[in-house]
């Protein structure tokens, strides 16, 4: 969706009054190397003591050791990491009168892993929790502390996983913002800059348009088909627009690895029904067979439609159709729109399931 | 002279030599060098990754666009500045990340040791793993500035391997947070620390497969290779349709596979049969090793798939290959999904059926040494059918048949011999393609280039000799079509004299010839031919009436109308011949009738082949007009009317017939006097002609002639409305034209002589105002004081190309 992309501009046009500190946390797994993590960003920007009093920078050098740059470690510190992170948070923040504003990118994955590893070591400190705690409590107490979190898995799955306490929410005073497809004047201006960026020819101008469709404006797939544009060679036109979608979603080599939302349908809809024969039919062929529906047809299906359709395919209950229907569009397969009525939410998932599945005849 | 060994190392060579033998990937080139410049001046990072198996020219590409970026780098004092180029060798183990900060500073320590140290690794031992890691990290970092690494690695599978999920995810932190580093990297295939959406670098790289060459592309190749090599046998060999058809067959053994090119290319121009085995053979040998490796990389299950699949000729469905495997069939078909993936196998899709088939046949001989036992290879086998004609392979003496051991030869001969002809099957179908795109695509140099690929073939039994017979009648049919008319009679002449040329084809390879007669003038051969074709037994009723109409058209021209008319007659007389031909002589039956006069006749044709059922729209849209026509010279002026009606009603006729049918009415009503009617049918015709087809508008002098017919009280009034209608319908142009040649209406008719000056003037008064036909106004004064006056002097006074156009219309009355 751009994540990155967002993030770099964010990280390279800061307001005056912010001081940026960006880390990739994702190789994290312990919460010491976390506070190692941040002093250690906090180490790379030398100007920063320009931006702290001097005072604070000394009361940082403690924990940095000098005022050269150079890995921080806190050898046998195990326990010790909460007064670390505190006093780092704190020192920094109170001697500037800037906003201090941290980025952690991939924050999911690092809770997530020192979960698991506490959990493989049998120690019974529910770290992960108690660093988003933390940095709660600290985000309340230092009113110039900012902090994004960003990930690539949603923040709230780990939090489900590493949370034992429902009424925990360390994430209340943080406003969650999922990146969207651009808006069709967006991509459209993306489009066009990729494509003059590149030089090609456009030789009819409503190619552009059936691109930026056919990618469901997703920023990363427009740049992937302009990029195979220019290799073509070719004036850009709708029949080489759609040719080059094809060689991408269809090839054995596809990099948008389009095969990972068919096959993942067998790990997240484990569940079967027993048929009168006794024998069980799967919950991930009945998913299945509703999607092959979603992508032979133009017109979104009602609750109603899909259990007529899948009546004539499976013995199923309408009730457990609006069960998988109501999956499928928390996994971003469908989409519902204001009628009630369910739709692939994605064209370019569609146009591969359609092939994918020999919809049109030879499948993938 | 190159080393072949050097071949095999892109990077060991200079950056000319590469640049010179360069195929295939220029504009992949181009724009990684560009990318890869902006990412090196911009913290936004196109890292990018070349995937392909081994000899696909990945090390080729990558040492280019670093080539290229050091050329530039050599111009551009602000790119050397910001560049460090960082070749990690291609071997180097990197078991986690450690390893790879410590081989990325040790290179830059080794490559820049002006500006980089490696001080940071001092007393470092007493640091943990990670700790160690960071410190080189830091260190890098610390010392770049604000330079930009190319990190440049091959293999970088490998990498992933060793860095683990830990690593990976650490050298993503780095190359994120940083931002200071450029990846340009390869590997053989794509690998889950990529391609899975799990992977911390799934989506990270701009990955581009490299495709493998096709023909054409490997013939660039081996044409570059042998200009450094300087073998000029070589590139003549491979400009003539032997070395292109040899190519092919090479083509069909490394499978697109750059590296075995290099290894292929001595053999283009071996003649002898002992030398190409032996030198095969060698190389089957020195490549093994190569293949056996390629297959222990793979899971146990692949490699036992592309083993079986290597003993099997041909492609296979899953089902077939899981139950030769004992594999189920689902983890067959995913294995082989996979191996498509790295290109090991090949896939081809028929109706619900995939079959599959081993990628590189070089790769089946190879697995076939172990497993021959002394016999001949089939894969070698396949090759010598391709490469030796029949006779060549009956040859049983062998300088070396003395030896027992090589009794081997005579085994391979007697094999090829008797081998399933697949490939030469293959090669001739894909040579035929292109013939026929050539002939789609009206591109004569394609189809002379394809049929002479088939025609050098080496000579075998069986159906190949029908492709040959094609080959002469398509490349004479193309050479005709160039204007080469004396290559496409040698060609048709040898078709025609061959023994054993089928009756059709001979008929075809006459008619031919007979027309390309024609084109030469050469009218007494070009009958003979005719002749020839037509009094041949059991001649296809088609060719017989082709043969009979062009006849007729010729004698048509050489003035023997009688000869004509009984070409035509035996051609409608006869019972089974094809509708477009006996409507096409009906046609011009009906002409000729009409030029003699005989009227009658000329209509009777015509209504025939309107009649005709299933005869050409265009034809039965000609015989209606031509019928019209008719009728009007037989003053039956009403049914001229009716006629030109059916024609301009009929149903996707061509346009341009129907516009000649529209403009005809007009003038019709004209000549019945009624000229509402008139008014209305050019009016019609305006509104109801297609513009963009031909004669739009047409007919309009002898409009005009129809007019003067009215009588001179008339004339003030049509000019007036002409002007207005033409100048409506923006065609002023034609009616100026007409007009001039309307003077021609008086000079044919003594009595009209008088009343020119008055059609003159009114047309001068009334047509002042219209600038589109002042000249033509000009030109009709001119041309009527030249009568008046009885000589030229006035003529002169109109531009030369308008006097050209008026002399001849005024010539005979002056001179009178």
């Amino acid at each position: 969706m751009g994540k990155t992309t967002v993030l770099n501009h964010l990280r390279d046009n800061p307001n005056s009054d912010y001081i940026v500190i960006y880390s990739d946390v994702e190789a994290i797994a312990t919460p010491l190397q976390f506070v190692e993590k941040i002093l250690n960003s906090l180490s790379k920007h030398l100007n920063l003591k320009d931006k702290i009093s001097i005072q604070g920078w000394e009361g940082l050098k403690g924990l940095l050791g000098s005022m050269e740059p150079k890995q921080i470690k806190f050898p046998g510190l195990k326990k010790n990491w909460k007064p670390l992170l505190e006093k780092t948070l704190t020192t920094i923040c109170k001697n500037t009168d800037k906003q201090v504003l941290f980025f952690w990118d991939e924050i999911p994955y690092m809770l997530q892993k020192i979960h698991q590893n506490e959990l493989k070591a049998d120690i019974i400190d529910n770290s992960a929790l108690e660093i988003l705690d933390m940095l709660r409590s600290l985000r309340q107490s230092i009113s110039n502390l900012r902090m994004i979190f960003t990930g690539s898995i949603g923040l709230h799955h780990v939090l489900a996983e590493i949370s034992r306490d429902i009424s925990s929410e360390p994430l209340n005073d943080m406003k969650t913002i999922p990146l969207e497809p651009l808006s069709l004047v967006d991509a459209q201006k993306m489009a066009a800059y990729l494509l003059a960026n590149e030089e090609l020819e456009i030789s009819e101008d409503q190619s552009i348009e059936l691109m930026i469709n056919q990618c469901d404006r997703v920023p990363f797939y427009i740049e992937r088909v302009v990029t195979r544009l220019v290799l073509t060679e070719k004036p850009v036109d709708m029949e080489l627009v759609n040719q080059v979608i094809d060689e991408i979603i269809v090839d054995a080599n596809n990099e948008l690895e389009m095969e990972h939302f068919r096959s993942r349908l067998a790990t997240y809809y484990t569940g079967s029904e027993l048929l009168e024969n006794n024998s069980p039919l799967a919950h991930s062929d009945i998913t299945k067979q509703l999607l092959d529906f979603f992508a032979t047809t133009d017109t979104p299906l009602s609750i109603d439609e899909c259990h007529k359709l899948i009546k004539t395919k499976f013995p199923v209950s309408r009730d457990l159709v609006i069960k998988l229907l109501d999956s499928l569009a928390k996994d971003y397969y469908l989409c519902r729109n204001v009628h009630g009525q369910y739709y692939f939410c994605f064209t370019l998932l569609k146009r591969w399931w359609f092939k994918a599945q020999g919809l049109g005849g030879a499948g993938l | 002279m190159i080393e072949r060994s050097d071949l095999f190392t892109p990077s060991n060579n200079t950056p000319e030599f590469l640049e010179t033998i360069f195929v295939q990937r220029h504009k992949l080139l181009e724009k990684s060098v560009a990318w890869s410049k902006d990412s090196i001046f911009n913290k936004q990072k196109k890292h990018l990754l070349f995937i392909g198996p081994r000899g696909s020219g990945k090390t080729h590409l990558i040492s280019m666009i670093v080539n290229r970026l050091e050329q530039q780098a050599g111009s551009q004092t602000e790119l050397q500045d910001k560049m460090l180029i960082v070749w990690l060798g291609e071997d180097d183990i990197i078991t986690n990340f450690l390893d790879l900060m410590l081989s990325i500073l040790t290179t830059l320590v080794r490559t820049y040791p002006e500006q980089f140290h490696d001080k940071c690794l001092q007393d470092i031992n007493i640091l943990d793993i990670d700790a160690k890691a960071d410190r080189i990290m830091h260190s890098i970092n610390e010392q770049l500035g604000n330079q930009t690494i190319v990190l440049i690695k091959e293999n970088l599978s490998d990498v992933f391997r060793g860095l683990k999920d830990s690593g990976q995810k650490k050298f993503r932190s780095f190359l994120q947070e940083e931002r200071n580093t450029l990846v340009l990297a390869t590997s053989q295939q794509l690998f889950d620390g990529i391609a899975s959406r799990n992977a911390a670098f799934f989506g990270f790289f701009d990955t581009h497969h490299l495709k493998p060459l096709d023909r054409e592309e490997a013939m660039q190749l081996v044409r570059k290779l042998a200009a450094q090599k300087g073998d000029q046998k070589l590139l003549d060999f491979l400009k003539a349709p032997q070395g292109c058809f040899r190519m092919r067959a090479l083509h069909y053994l490394a499978g697109g596979n750059h590296r075995l090119y290099i290894h292929l290319l001595d053999f283009l121009t071996m003649e002898s049969f002992d030398d190409l085995v032996s030198a095969m053979q060698d190389l089957v040998v020195d490549l093994t090793p190569y293949f056996q490796e390629r297959i222990r990389s793979l899971p146990a299950q692949q490699g036992k798939i592309i083993q079986k699949m290597c003993a099997i000729q041909g492609a296979v469905p899953v089902k077939e290959l899981a139950a030769q495997t004992m594999i189920d069939e689902r983890g067959a078909a995913k294995q082989l999904g996979d191996l498509a993936r790295k290109k090991y196998v090949l896939s081809h899709k028929r109706g619900k059926l995939t079959y599959y088939e081993v990628a590189e046949p070089l790769m089946r001989l190879s697995l076939e040494v172990k497993n021959s036992r002394g016999k001949p290879l089939k894969t070698l086998v396949s090759l010598l059918r391709a490469w030796f004609s029949d006779e060549e392979l009956q040859i049983k003496e062998h300088k070396l048949i003395k030896d027992p051991e090589n009794s081997l030869f005579l085994q391979y001969k007697s094999s090829a011999l008797q081998a399933d002809k697949k490939i030469l099957r293959d090669m001739h179908s894909e040579i035929k393609k292109e013939m026929h795109v050539g002939i789609a695509e009206k591109d004569y140099k394609i189809v002379i280039q394809s049929c002479n690929e088939i025609l050098n073939a080496p000579l075998a039994s069986g159906e190949f000799k029908k492709d040959r017979m094609n080959a002469l009648l398509n490349r004479g049919a193309a050479y005709s079509l160039q204007g080469e008319t004396e290559k496409a009679i040698q060609d048709y002449s040898a078709l025609i004299d061959l023994e054993d040329t089928p009756t059709e084809k001979r008929a075809k390879a006459l008619l031919n010839r007979g027309i390309t007669y024609s084109q030469q003038g050469e009218i007494g051969k070009e009958i003979r031919d005719y002749g020839a074709l037509i009094n041949s037994e059991d001649v296809p009723s088609e060719q017989r009436a082709k043969a009979l109409l062009n006849r007729g058209l010729t004698y048509s021209q050489q003035g023997e109308i009688e000869k004509e008319i009984q070409d035509y007659n035996a051609l409608i007389n006869s019972e089974d011949v094809p509708t477009e031909q006996r409507a096409m002589a009906l046609l011009n039956r009906g002409g000729t009738y009409s030029q003699q006069g005989k009227f009658e006749k000329g209509i009777q044709d015509y209504s025939a082949l309107i009649d005709l059922k299933d005869a050409p729209i265009e034809y039965r849209a000609k015989a209606l007009l031509n019928r019209g026509l008719t009728y009007s010279q037989q003053d039956d002026t009403e049914k001229a009317i009716q006629g030109y009606s059916t024609l301009v009603d009929l149903k996707n006729a061509p346009s341009d017939i129907q516009n000649m049918g529209r403009f005809a009415i007009p003038e019709l009503y004209f000549t019945l006097l009624d000229r509402e009617k008139a008014h209305n049918a050019l009016k019609e015709a305006f509104i109801l002609g297609d513009k963009n087809a031909g004669s739009y508008p047409t007919n309009i002098t002898d409009i005009l002639v129809s007019i003067i017919g009215l009588g001179s009280s008339f004339w003030q009034k049509e000019i007036d409305w002409l002007l207005v209608l033409f100048k409506e319908y923006d065609v002023l142009a034609y009616l100026g034209t007409a007009l001039i040649k309307s003077a021609s209406a008086f000079v044919n008719e003594p009595s009209l002589l008088s009343s020119l000056k008055k059609w003159q003037l009114l047309w001068q008064d009334a047509g002042e105002a219209y600038e589109e036909i002042s000249i033509s106004l000009q030109a009709l004064a001119a041309m009527r004081l030249a009568i008046e006056q009885k000589n030229d002097k006035p003529l002169l006074r109109l531009a030369k190309e308008v006097r050209e156009l008026v002399q001849p219309l005024v010539a005979d009355i002056i001179n009178k």
